[in-house]
Order: C-alpha cells, then structure tokens, then sequence
C-alpha cells in the first residue's frame, strides 16, 4: 500500500469504537465504484473519555447502574450481509436461516454420549464426564416421583446451562414436561426478581446464595415475590437450614433440597413436597438407591456418618479419555459419591463434609464443616472454610474467614470456648472473598498454599534473537 | 428400539402441546412447534458443516435462546454436546477443547478472539458466532488504533495477524515495556499480564481491525458491578492484566501513543501517512451508525 490516510480521533466515546470504523468500512461497500481508484486505506487513532460497554443489539443492561457509575452503553449495529464480520466465523443467523426447517434425525441409541459435561472435581485439569441419552431421560423422569411439573409451568433458568443442574433439572426437564423456560442470561438478583413478575413465573430452580440474595433483595426493596410461584428448588451447595426458614418465612414459598453430581446426571435426590425437611437433601428418587457405608463398605444404620453411595441409571457412562478413572467411577454397582453423610429413621439424607475435605489429627477425623459453624456463629464472621495444612507430619487447622472487625485472637478464642482443644483451628486467615465455583461452592482446593492458577496462558519459554 | 432419547422427549412435547411457549426470553416467545423446526435449521446447517453422529460441538454460550436450539440440533444430528463454561479462560478453554476433539465450535462474538488464539492448538474446523448477544468493555486506559485496509494487500488471514503482533509489539517495546511478546492470533502480553490485542474482522475487500493496547491502569470493578459479577468469581473471567504505565512507570497520552503507532505503521506497512478527516458519505455513515448505537 502506498498511501494511508490517518484519521485523530482523541476525544470519543465508546459507540464511536464502533461508528468510526464502521463508518469507513461502510462507505467502501456502498460505493464498490471507488474501490480502486479512489478508496483509501485508513488508520484511524481512538482514546475515549470514559468508561463504556458495547452491547450486542439483543443484550439488556442495567441502564440505572451504568448511568449511576458513569458507564456509556452503546449497541452494536445488528450484524447484517453489508456489516463487517469476524474473520474466520460462520454466523449463527446464516447457518440458520439459509438451510429448511425439515430434518430427518439420527436414530441415537440409549447408550450414546449425548453430552460430555467438564468438572473439575479435584484434579486440576476439568475431566470430561460423559452422559448418555439414557442418563437425561431417565434424570427427567426420576424426578416425577418428587414433584410435579407441568405444561402449565414457567420455569425459570438462572442457573446455567453449561452446568448439569440447570442443563438436566432445568432444561430437558422442562422439554419433558412441556413447559415453558424462561431464559436469564445473566443472573443478578434484580433480573431474577423481575423474571419471576414478567413471566409470571411458576418453579424456580436456584442455588443457595441466589435464594440469599433474593430475600435480601425483597427485603430491602419491600418487595414480594408472584403469587404464581409454586415452589423453589435448591441445590449445588450446602443450604444452611436457619437461611432456608429466613426466607420461607418473609416471602411465603417452600425450598425443597436436593442433591446430585454431574456424574449423575444431577438427579438424585430431593425433598418430597408433601413432607420438607429443612437440612436435608430429601429421599432418593424413585429408581435411585441410596446408601450410607463405611471405609470397609459396609451399610450403615441410620443415624453414623459414612460415604453416601448411590446407584441410579443417571450415573454417567465414564470420563472422557480417562479408563482408569472411568473404571473406579463405579464400585460394586455404587457410585461412590465423595460425600460424607448420614440417614434419618425415615429415610431422609443428610451431608455433613467432602470426604476429601476431612482434617486428620492426631489420628482423628475432624469435620471442617462443624468448626466453620462454629466461626458462622460469630457476629461478625460472614463466610468461613476450614482446611487442614500439612505441617510436617501433622496437618494443622487453619480457617478463612470474611468478616470485618475482628481479630484473629478473638476469633481463635471464641473456638476455643465452643470446641474441643483438638478441633480448635491453629490459624485464621481473613480473605475479602473466597474462592467460590458457579453454583456458590467454596473451591477449597485454592486455599491451599501450594495451589496454582492453571487459567494463564504463559509465553513458552525460547530464546529472544 | 424402543428405548427414549432426548429428541424423543421434544418430539412427544411438540406433538402433545406444540403451540405453547417453550422459551421466553425479553420479549421473544418461541413455541415448541418452533423449536423443533428451528433446531432443525441449525441441524442442517451444522451438517453443512460436515456434523455428524459422534461429532463434538463445543457450546460457550449463556441462557439464550441460541443454546437451547443449538443442543436440541445436535442432539438430533446424534453428535455430541460439550458445554463449556463461559467463566473459564484461555487455558482452561484449550484443555476443553482438545480433551473433547471438537470440531466445531458455537460462541458469543466477544468470545472469538480467545478462541482464535487457541485455535491452531484445537481441532476445530469451525467457529460459529452469535453475534447480537455479546458485550465489550471500553476504559479511558485503553488505547485503540483501526486499521481498514484492502485484503489484497495481505496474503492470507494468519498474515494480517502476523503483521498486527507484530505493529502492537513494536508499539510496546517503542513505548518500553521489555517483556512484551504476542501470541500469533491472540493477545499482547507482558509475562502472563495482558497488555492489548487484535480484532480482526471482514467485509468483502477489506479488513478491518481494530488493535488495543492498555496504556494505563484498567479498573473493571466498575463493569462487573453493571453486569453484577459476584466479586468471588471475578478472577476467574478477568485474566490478570497489565497496562505500559504500571509496567515503565510512565504515562502514555493520546499524542504519545499516536505518535508512535503511526511512526510504527510507517515501518511495517512502508505507507506514506496523510493527516485526513471522513469524507461526507464517511459521515453520514456514522451519525446514523451514531444514532442507532444509542441505548
């Protein structure tokens, strides 16, 4: 190129990172008689003034809250045949505009893999759990046993669809049932509320501390919630029984608990609607046996902590590329669920730890979980997770704690006055945060002084010339 | 076989209660009626692109109507669905999409460039985009410099994004930032610290591309706030960045930056520069553009 006109463009705004260029790119395809004589090759140098965000034309944003912190909001032109379009992509709209509406489908089998769903699980590579046509039927039908959902129902789809609660409990069961979805594309307690009104909303399918966010929401707001609600589903972490009340109790509907594994296709277990127990994950589904054992995998009587094991035909065929792991997936018959937990007379289950979470002691098992209830029950703290670190050859409980005035001797001594010297943790680290998965988990696993982030991309390492 | 599978549960649905709604999305309502033919356009379409039974096609999508039509469509191809989180970054994603062998991919637009950075590591073949869905961040700290050039001047793609690195690395090491490197088709980085990229996009004689830079400090708590990102997953979809002034200490004005891109351009491109302004149909182009944008 011989010539390139340079265009100053040092005081914009955000729509202009758009227009500008566009504008340019525009001009040359309506007038294709310049294209060799005249158009010119453009550079063109852009600062803005302040902060933006560019939204695709279908996008919703928050108007009130950008205007609040000074954000513009600009759209994006709709991309059409004369609009400029990424280099090396297909549009969605093309491929699904130009082809017919009639399709003759594969007849798939009830083995094949219809999805591979990526965990993480505990290893630090996502492992690939494979699900088959069977383990979504079935995790559909399984549910009908506890609750009703029908045609005349609006569920709403917060959580996402790349996760197996929302994709399994939410998704496809819905396209059993015959009901409606209503899409959030992206979850704020705000959206949420006025999805539940717009849509008039009948089942809503969350994780705890969207339920959380929700009445504190309603709260402040003097807000309620539709009369069309029937029921709320609560599950992907734990729920602790007092939050659960607080909310039955200032806005009027039920949570019913339950409780599955991506590698079980989420279905599992649940509160049955006639008879909830705050606490509880319910009772299995109907196909779904649940079962409690110790380390020699004998079944335990109800009330003694052990492995809960299950055997459903919602376990997933394997992980992906992983024999040995796919092969250890199912002992006996079990899927062993990795999570510690007990059995009351009347059949309803109970987590108390992650097994791997378990603090050794001087050869006692210590549960994380009681100690961080202890922590809970200080005013001040909001959220805490307790692990062990190994210190030479002992491991030593350390906890982190979110919480604003208070120090780690108080703390460490209000442990001291409600637990026994041995599960009294050593330390306390205050955190602004903690490392928390999509469905609110706290990922403990980055508590750990060894842990590193595997997310980055590094250059690999070569020699400059 | 009498044994059910997904699109048999669609199938029964559609014919039992066809005409109610079953996605509701803003102010879209889709029946089941139209799903089951909508997702039938995009099986076809996927089978153009050479989808078949066993076929991995990888989803980064959040809860629009897109996904659910695309899963329905590859189910009834009888392919594989693998979603993805749209909270993972570069690396994660990689690992994803290698492990599953996918071939195909479907994704937000705004997604695209960390997917072409990786692209050359996957087996993709294809990247199909959702382009009215997606969402950019623009801060006073960035700096940005459009290029609509001629694509007859380039070779092939992988030479604009070639000749792109290596104007955004000349431009950071002009303005001093000694660890800067670029990954062919993807970001400008110092050490593992993204400091710029390249948007590189198409009509049908030219290319445009769009390079930023971060020049100064970018706070996005301010966009995650507008977008409500709870704070205890921010680091996961924010990868680490860095900008020139935290890097040399230095602050970088317009001029300055402005001065160096071109001084740039002049060597890598061998064009001569010529101070201009848009011509009257370039101006026209973008108060309409301009008016259309406003929300």
């Amino acid at each position: 190129m011989k010539r390139l006109r340079v265009v100053n463009a040092p005081d914009t705004d955000v729509g202009d990172l758009i227009a500008l260029p566009g504008a340019v790119a525009e001009s040359r395809i309506v007038s294709p008689f310049l294209m060799s004589a005249q158009a010119q090759d453009t550079a063109i140098v852009q600062s803005i003034r302040r902060k933006g965000i560019l939204a695709g034309v279908e996008v919703q944003i928050d108007l009130d809250g950008a205007r609040k912190r000074e954000i513009d909001v600009a759209a994006k032109p709709r991309s059409g045949r004369r609009g400029a379009n990424l280099v090396g992509t297909i549009s969605y709209r093309e491929l699904a505009s130009k082809a017919s509406d009639k399709f003759c489908p594969h007849r798939a089998n009830g083995e094949d893999v219809a999805c591979m769903l990526y965990t993480s699980g505990t290893t630090a590579r996502p492992k690939g759990v494979l699900l088959t046509q069977r383990n979504f039927v079935s995790a559909a039908r399984l549910v009908a046993s506890h609750l009703d959902v029908r045609e005349t129902d609006v569920v709403v789809a917060v959580l996402p669809f790349f996760h197996v609660f929302g994709l399994s409990n939410v998704l496809v069961k819905a396209i059993e049932s015959g009901a409606a979805i209503a899409l959030i594309p992206r979850y704020t307690p705000k959206n949420l509320h006025s999805a539940l009104i717009k849509f008039s909303a009948t089942i809503l399918v969350a994780i705890p501390t969207m339920f959380t966010h929700l009445s504190k929401f309603c709260e402040v707001l003097k807000l309620t919630l539709p009369k069309t609600l029937r029921y709320c589903i609560s599950g992907g972490a734990a729920f602790p029984k007092q939050m659960i009340e607080q909310f039955e109790n200032s806005l009027g509907v039920r949570i019913m608990e339950g409780y599955g594994l991506t590698e079980s296709t989420s279905a599992l277990s649940l509160n049955p609607r006639e008879k909830i127990k705050p606490g509880s994950i319910g009772t299995p589904m109907s196909g779904v046996t649940m079962s409690i054992i110790n380390e020699a995998g004998t079944e335990l009587p109800p009330g003694q902590i052990g492995e809960i094991v299950v055997s459903s035909p919602t376990v997933a065929k394997g992980y992906h590329k992983l024999e040995e792991e796919s092969r250890q997936l199912v002992e006996h018959g079990f899927l062993h669920t990795g999570d510690l937990g007990y059995r009351d007379e009347e059949g309803y289950f109970y987590i108390t730890d992650r097994k791997k979470d378990i603090i050794i002691c001087a050869g006692e098992n210590i549960s994380p979980r009681e100690i961080e209830e202890v922590l809970l029950q200080h005013p001040k703290v909001e959220e805490a997770a307790v692990i062990g670190v190994q210190m030479g050859m002992r491991e030593l409980i350390k906890a982190f704690v979110v919480g604003n005035e208070v120090t780690e001797r108080e703390l460490l001594e209000f442990c001291r006055g409600k637990l026994a010297p041995l599960k009294a943790p050593r330390a306390i680290e205050f955190r602004q945060m903690l490392p928390k998965s999509v469905t609110g988990k706290v990922l403990k696993k980055e508590l750990y002084p060894d842990y590193r982030d595997h997310t980055v991309i590094e250059r690999e390492p070569r020699i400059d010339v | 076989m009498s044994e059910e599978t997904i699109q048999d549960l669609l199938r029964i649905t559609v014919r039992r209660s066809g005409k109610r709604a079953a996605v509701l999305f803003g102010e879209e309502r889709i029946t089941y009626e139209e799903l089951d033919r909508e997702s039938n356009r995009l099986a076809n379409g996927l089978k153009s692109l050479g989808v078949k039974e066993t076929t991995r096609v990888a989803m980064m999508l959040p809860n629009i109507p897109e996904f659910v039509c695309a899963f329905l469509a590859i189910q009834k191809i009888g392919a594989v669905a693998v979603p993805i989180n749209t909270l993972y970054k570069t690396a994660e994603i990689l690992h994803v999409l290698r492990d599953s062998g996918s071939h195909v991919i479907i994704t937000l637009s705004n997604y695209v460039p960390a997917i072409q950075e990786i692209l050359h590591e996957t087996e993709l073949r294809h990247i199909v985009s959702v382009g009215e869905r997606d969402l950019t961040f623009a801060h006073p700290g960035c700096r940005f410099l459009h290029l609509i050039l001629r694509k007859d001047a380039f070779g092939d793609v992988d030479e604009v994004y070639h000749t792109m690195g290596q104007i955004l690395l000349d431009i950071a090491k002009r303005l001093h930032v000694r660890t800067a490197w670029y990954k062919h088709r993807g970001s400008l980085r110092a050490d593992s610290k993204r400091l710029g990229g390249a948007v590189v996009q198409e009509t049908e004689h030219d290319y445009v591309i769009t390079l930023h830079l971060f020049t100064g400090p970018i706070d996005v708590d301010d966009f995650l706030e507008v977008i409500w990102v709870p704070p205890e997953i921010r680091d996961r979809i924010v990868e680490p960045m860095t900008s020139v002034e935290e890097e040399t200490g230095t602050a970088v004005t317009h001029e300055v930056f402005r001065e160096v891109a071109l001084s740039v351009l002049n060597t890598t491109l061998g064009a001569e520069l010529i101070d201009g302004n848009l011509t009257r149909d370039e101006s026209f182009a973008y108060q309409r553009t301009k008016s259309l944008s406003s929300k």
